[in-house]
C-alpha cells in the first residue's frame, strides 16, 4: 500500500492530508517531497493530518523527523493532527512526543499556529 | 518501527510487519530483490504457537548493533534514522543479531505469545 497526499489551506495553515502507509522507500520520499514543495512555496505553517495513515515504520518516523528538521531550518513549523493510539505508542517509545506538537482535532491544531 | 501496541495479538502482526522493514534493509549479495525471511513457531501443528519468531538473513556487509547511536539521546532525537533496533526490542521479547555463516547478518526476533492470542491470529 502506498502513500497518497493532498494539500489544502485553512486560515493560513497548509494542511497535508496523508493516506496509506509511511514506510521505507517511495512512501517516505513522497512525504519528504510534499513537505519540501510546501516549504519551497514559502509555506511556514504545515500541519500533517495522519488520520488516514494506517501504518508507519521506523523509516517513516525518520522521514517525519527529517521533515520537521528541514522545516525548522527554514523557520517553518510542522505539527501533527489526528494521531492514532498506535502511532502515539511509537512516538512515546521513541521519545518523539517531545519533538512534535500533536493535536486531536484540526481546529485546535490550526489555532495553535496563531500563538 | 511498527504500528502495533503491546497486546499479544497486535504484537504478532507487528513482528510480521517487521519482516517488511528488515527485508527492505537487508542486502543479499546474490539478488538485489530477494531476502531470506523465515517464520517459525514452537509447537505442534495441532496446538496454538507458544513462540513466534521471524528471522531475516542477508549477505551484506553487516553492522555492529553496539555502534548504533542511542536514538533516545537528546542529541540524536532529530536524526532521520536509527530507531529500527529500538522498536524491534520494544515489541519483541528477544532480539538477536549476529554475523551469518559464511557471511552477512542474521536478525531474529522472538515473541512469546499466549494461547488466546495465538488462536485469534489470522
Amino acid at each position: 500500500m502506498s502513500l497518497s497526499t493532498s494539500i489544502r489551506e485553512k486560515d493560513g495553515v497548509t494542511i497535508v492530508d496523508l493516506s496509506g502507509q509511511i514506510t521505507l522507500g517511495e512512501a517516505s520520499e513522497k512525504l519528504r517531497d510534499t513537505v519540501r514543495e510546501s516549504l519551497s512555496k514559502g509555506q511556514k505553517k504545515i500541519l500533517l493530518n495522519l488520520g488516514d495513515v494506517g501504518y508507519i515504520d521506523s523509516s517513516g518516523l525518520g522521514q517525519l523527523v527529517s521533515s520537521y528538521a528541514t522545516a525548522s531550518k527554514q523557520e517553518a513549523t510542522v505539527k501533527l493532527v489526528n494521531v492514532g493510539q498506535k502511532f502515539k505508542d511509537l512516538l512515546q517509545i521513541t521519545k518523539l512526543y517531545t519533538v512534535f506538537d500533536i493535536f486531536g482535532n484540526e481546529t485546535e491544531a490550526v489555532l495553535s499556529f496563531s500563538g | 518501527m511498527f504500528s502495533g501496541s503491546r497486546s499479544s495479538t497486535a504484537s504478532l502482526k507487528t513482528l510480521s510487519d517487521s519482516s517488511a522493514w528488515l527485508s527492505g534493509h537487508a542486502r543479499p549479495m546474490w539478488s538485489p530483490t530477494e531476502t531470506d525471511i523465515v517464520v517459525r513457531n514452537w509447537s505442534s501443528c495441532r496446538l496454538p504457537p507458544s513462540r513466534f519468531s521471524i528471522t531475516i538473513k542477508d549477505e551484506g556487509d553487516g553492522f555492529n548493533p553496539d555502534e548504533v547511536p542511542d536514538p533516545l539521546d537528546g542529541q540524536n532525537l532529530l536524526k532521520s534514522s536509527g530507531r529500527g533496533l529500538l522498536l524491534m526490542r520494544s515489541f519483541a521479547d528477544e532480539v538477536s543479531i549476529h554475523r551469518g555463516d559464511p557471511g552477512g547478518t542474521e536478525v531474529m526476533m522472538i515473541r512469546i505469545i499466549s494461547s488466546r492470542a495465538a488462536r485469534s491470529w489470522k
